[in-house]
């Protein structure tokens, strides 16, 4: 089953690193998210079959290992600290030309609350619908989709103010 | 929201989460190996356990369906001696315990009656008379009993 390249293979290609952005929301570094997210997807492949919807559930996998992890304010200001220093590993990646907006986009994105944050990741970079991402959150769709709203008001507003200064 | 496309959703799908590191999906790939390798495990470990169970129950419930051996008799019970008439003892010539026994089983009078035939013949070859029960009245109280 681990070398069927039509199984497991495809799901990482399609989300890991969707996944690994997602993780990172949580913990300190690349290499954190990436054992969340190892853990997470053994977890999801292992109880997929029973999933009603499998990218939430994997999604729901994700999210939960990553706060598990997570500890406290302390790591979470660790994070903010990693993500602040110009040597951190980048979250995002687009043109060369863009390069200056990518860490403008990062540093807005870590200033969101968490919940707000973990919305926008999955709905523009995971590619889920508000229902999914519902399911993976344990929210109402509404709750979802309000927070998405939320979400793209605060980046914007960030952005506003960082290209002020 | 999805009928009129915001601007900053347009820029923020213009960039891409960063690829994982190189190792990232070997490491997938030996978690998944050795997860599937546990609960292959667990699966046998199920398995032995409920082989196990299983035969433990079919030994008990061979052992309950069994037809039970007869229970031991053990040793023969004791028969007490009934009580004989003074005549059916006074009939037995021979003295042995046996005999004294039911003698004093039926009333110290037949066993005195006994002893006293027996004395009687032992008389004949010289020997002193045998009584089981002293008849001096001192002998009958201790002193200082209560």
């Amino acid at each position: 089953m681990a070398d069927d390249p039509d199984g497991w293979s495809a799901w990482l290609d399609r989300h890991g690193a969707a996944m690994v952005l997602l993780a990172r929301q949580w913990v300190a570094d690349r290499a954190d998210a990436e054992d969340v997210v190892q853990e997470a997807f053994v977890r999801f492949w292992r109880a997929r079959e029973r999933a009603a919807d499998p990218t939430a559930f994997l999604y729901a996998c994700v999210r939960r290992c990553a706060s598990n992890q997570r500890r406290g304010l302390a790591r979470r200001s660790r994070r903010e600290q990693a993500a602040a220093r110009p040597e951190a590993a980048p979250m995002l990646a687009g043109p060369l030309e863009c390069e200056e907006r990518r860490r403008a986009l990062e540093a807005a994105l870590i200033h969101l609350p968490p919940p707000q944050r973990e919305v926008l990741v999955m709905r523009i970079w995971g590619g889920l619908t508000f229902p999914q991402i519902a399911q993976a959150v344990g929210v109402p769709v509404d709750t979802a989709a309000s927070r998405y709203r939320y979400a793209l008001a605060g980046l914007r507003a960030r952005l506003a103010e960082e290209s002020l200064r | 929201m999805n009928s009129s496309p915001d601007p900053l959703e347009d820029e923020l799908a213009t960039f891409r989460p960063a690829d994982p590191s190189p190792e990232f999906r070997r490491d997938v790939a030996d978690r998944l190996k050795a997860d599937e390798a546990s609960l292959r495990r667990r699966r046998a470990v199920v398995a032995i356990g409920g082989i196990a169970a299983a035969a433990l129950a079919a030994a008990l419930v061979a052992r309950i369906s069994a037809p039970r051996p007869a229970p031991d008799p053990g040793p023969p019970p004791f028969v007490a001696v009934g009580p004989t008439s003074p005549d059916a003892t006074l009939k037995d010539d021979s003295p042995s315990v046996l005999v004294y026994g039911r003698a004093l089983a039926d009333s110290p009078e037949v066993l005195q009656a006994l002893l006293d035939r027996h004395a009687s013949r032992g008389a004949a070859f010289g020997s002193p008379p045998l009584r089981a029960f002293n008849p001096r009245p001192e002998f009958r109280e201790i002193p200082g009993g209560l």
